[in-house]
């Protein structure tokens, strides 16, 4: 495979918030790429700063608590000295966010399709009517069952596992490059997951954007990332190709992290080693 | 939509009829002769010209007979006569209420945008100097009776600047015009807005806040979306239907609140005239001011109800029609 210039460099990135007298150091010093259609996992426990560095990336975090060092470029261009209107061209339509709770992140007064319409027609200027079909189009991709509905459904009204599908559409609606993934099934049931992940994993290959899967979850990550990063406590503890860190982890925190899911990893190694070298990923 | 509206105005009618019951009850049992204040004094008439004028307003029967003829009389469209002047109820009470609802309808108006712009800058930018400012004029306000500011306002703009007139409709030998009757509004809107924007201020400031924290609200920013669409369809809708519960539930209060500017201003409201009406133990006219105060309270409640239901989608579709 051709080496190519980074999609994201992500280069020495702190990020501390100030709470009350004290600051947490939720991100020291973590520097990443990721190239254009590559998707790279985040995994580590709870609090180990995952978040900060999804948000970092969007320029989400609150400034008034929050200080950032370091750089961010996105396409060549340092994402840190975008203004108001730079962010909002970014946003959504190149760079998307799924989150983890899909109900909560949409607007509970507002339908699912409309939601989208206000999406597309911003980012594309486009008129109600092509943003409609857009909108259904990216249902479908989903695989969303009877989509025409869904548009008029409330969040409340669909289950965890379509709402997720319907917010997957609509970052999926607005074609961005890189995709941002943030637990993206931590509130699933089990089945919604493994279909989310199916969905995920066969509309990633379909259009080849890039994507940074953030997880606890190691299965998740083993069956979707080319690349893995681990983190622990704000640093980057071990980085490298999905198969050779997981067969053959470097730091004793992963060591750790892999003994918590022993069975669940064998079982899915396999899966990933035939999925991997089929995807002609450069393996050590 | 029509269901709910149906069970609520069924709800309407017990409710007033609970109102004008304890107010009968009430007033019947409290001190003062409506006949003896007629002619300024039991001393200034005959014991049998009292026992004549009080049967032919019918005061001489039981408490429970008098409530139900004044009820099938008012539901009869009959209001009856003041007590007082002869005239006669319902066209006293109109021109009043007139004068309470302009007064109420634009100190409410002005009090929703206050409480909107306030809360908004406030909440969008917590922590900073305009939300300091902001929340300490929420605080002042709540900690200021109205008519102490009203006392205060007309000290300040009509006697000391005598920029404004401080009382009635109108002043007795100048000529009526919109003009004069907007100068005659702006010191008792400007009382009422001053002294009750306050915990609406808080409020909205607070709702704002939660909606800018919101996952949804997050999940919009990183859509990409301009300021514009983020303040009309997040932030505004969402914190819309706390403030309007607020409101239904703070009429109250406001009610309350404007009566007593009506009497600091010598404003002709129901205010006023449930004052001059108390005193005089007018009880037809006292009544009558009750219920139409009661229904003002109970409609307006209705229609924050309506409003927020109508708001809120799950309550839309339980009661829609898809
Ligand atoms: N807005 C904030 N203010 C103060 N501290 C914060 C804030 N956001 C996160 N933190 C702290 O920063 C650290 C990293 O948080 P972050 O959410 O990035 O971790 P995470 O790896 O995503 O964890 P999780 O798996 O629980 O989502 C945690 O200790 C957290 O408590
Ligand atoms: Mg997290």
């Amino acid at each position: 495979m051709k080496k190519m210039n980074p999609l994201l460099n992500v280069k020495q990135l702190s990020v501390r918030y100030a709470t009350g007298a004290d600051e947490v150091r939720a991100v020291d010093e973590v520097s990443f790429s990721i190239r254009p259609g590559e998707v790279v996992g985040l995994v580590g426990e709870s609090g180990s700063g995952k978040s900060s560095v999804a948000q970092a990336i969007l320029g989400l975090l609150d400034q008034h608590n929050t200080t950032i060092a370091g750089r961010i470029e996105f396409d060549g261009e340092n994402l840190f000295s975008c203004d108001e209107s730079g962010w909002n061209a970014v946003r959504g339509r190149r760079i998307g966010m799924i989150f983890q709770s899909p109900e909560s992140s949409f607007n509970p007064v507002a339908t699912v399709g409309a939601q989208m319409v206000e999406a597309l027609r911003w980012h594309f200027k486009l008129a109600k009517v092509e943003a409609r079909q857009r909108a259904l189009a990216a249902l479908r991709e989903v695989g969303m069952p009877r989509p025409e509905e869904v548009m008029h459904n409330y969040a409340f009204e669909l289950s965890g596992g379509m709402c997720q599908r319907a917010a997957l559409a609509l970052v999926m609606a607005l074609q961005p490059a890189l995709v941002l993934a943030d637990e993206p099934t931590a509130s699933l049931d089990v089945l919604a997951q493994a279909e989310l992940v199916q969905w995920l994993a066969l509309i990633q290959k379909k259009r080849g954007f890039a994507m940074l899967v953030i997880s606890h979850d190691l299965n998740l990550v083993a069956r979707l990332a080319d690349q893995v990063l681990v983190m622990h406590g704000g640093r980057l503890l071990e980085k490298g190709a999905t198969r050779r860190v997981l067969a053959n982890p470097q730091h004793p925190y992963t060591e750790q992290l892999l003994r918590a899911v022993p069975r669940l990893i064998t079982a899915d190694m396999r899966t990933h080693n035939d999925h991997s070298v089929k995807n002609g990923v450069v393996l050590p | 939509m029509l269901r709910y509206l149906v069970l609520r105005l069924a709800g309407v009618i017990p409710q007033l009829l609970l109102i004008s019951l304890l107010a009968f009850v009430i007033m019947k049992s409290a001190p003062g002769d409506p006949v003896a204040s007629l002619v300024g004094g039991r001393e200034f008439m005959t014991q049998a010209d009292y026992e004549r004028v009080a049967r032919n307003l019918g005061l001489n029967e039981p408490v429970v007979v008098q409530y139900g003829r004044w009820l099938g009389n008012v539901l009869q469209g009959e209001w009856g006569h003041s007590i007082q002047d002869g005239r006669k109820v319902s066209t006293v009470i109109a021109g009043a209420l007139a004068n309470t609802a302009l007064l109420i309808g634009v100190a409410g108006v002005g009090i929703v945008l206050v409480s909107l712009i306030a809360g908004h800058l406030a909440g969008t930018r917590a922590q900073r100097p305009v939300d300091y400012i902001v929340s300490a004029a929420a605080l002042v306000s709540f900690a200021t009776p109205a008519f102490w500011l009203g006392l205060l306002l007309i000290l300040l703009f009509a006697v000391v600047f005598d920029w404004l007139p401080s009382s009635g409709l109108v002043t007795l030998g100048s000529p009526d015009t919109l003009v004069t009757r907007l100068q005659h509004l702006i010191l008792p809107v400007a009382t009422i807005i001053l002294a009750h924007a306050g915990p609406y201020v808080r409020l909205v400031r607070g709702s704002v806040r939660d909606v800018l924290a919101s996952d949804y609200y997050r999940a919009a920013v990183a859509r990409g979306l301009p300021r514009r669409i983020l303040m009309w369809r997040y932030e505004l809708p969402n914190a819309l239907t706390p403030f309007i519960t607020w409101c239904g539930v703070s009429l109250p209060l406001l009610v309350g609140g404007a009566f007593i500017v009506e009497w600091v201003f010598s404003w002709p409201g129901i205010g006023l005239l449930f004052l001059k009406a108390a005193i005089a133990k007018n009880y037809t006219m006292l009544m009558a001011a009750v219920l139409v105060t009661g229904a003002f309270v109970i409609i307006g409640n209705l229609i924050a109800d309506l409003l927020v239901a109508w708001l809120n989608p799950k309550l839309r579709r339980q009661y829609g029609h898809r």
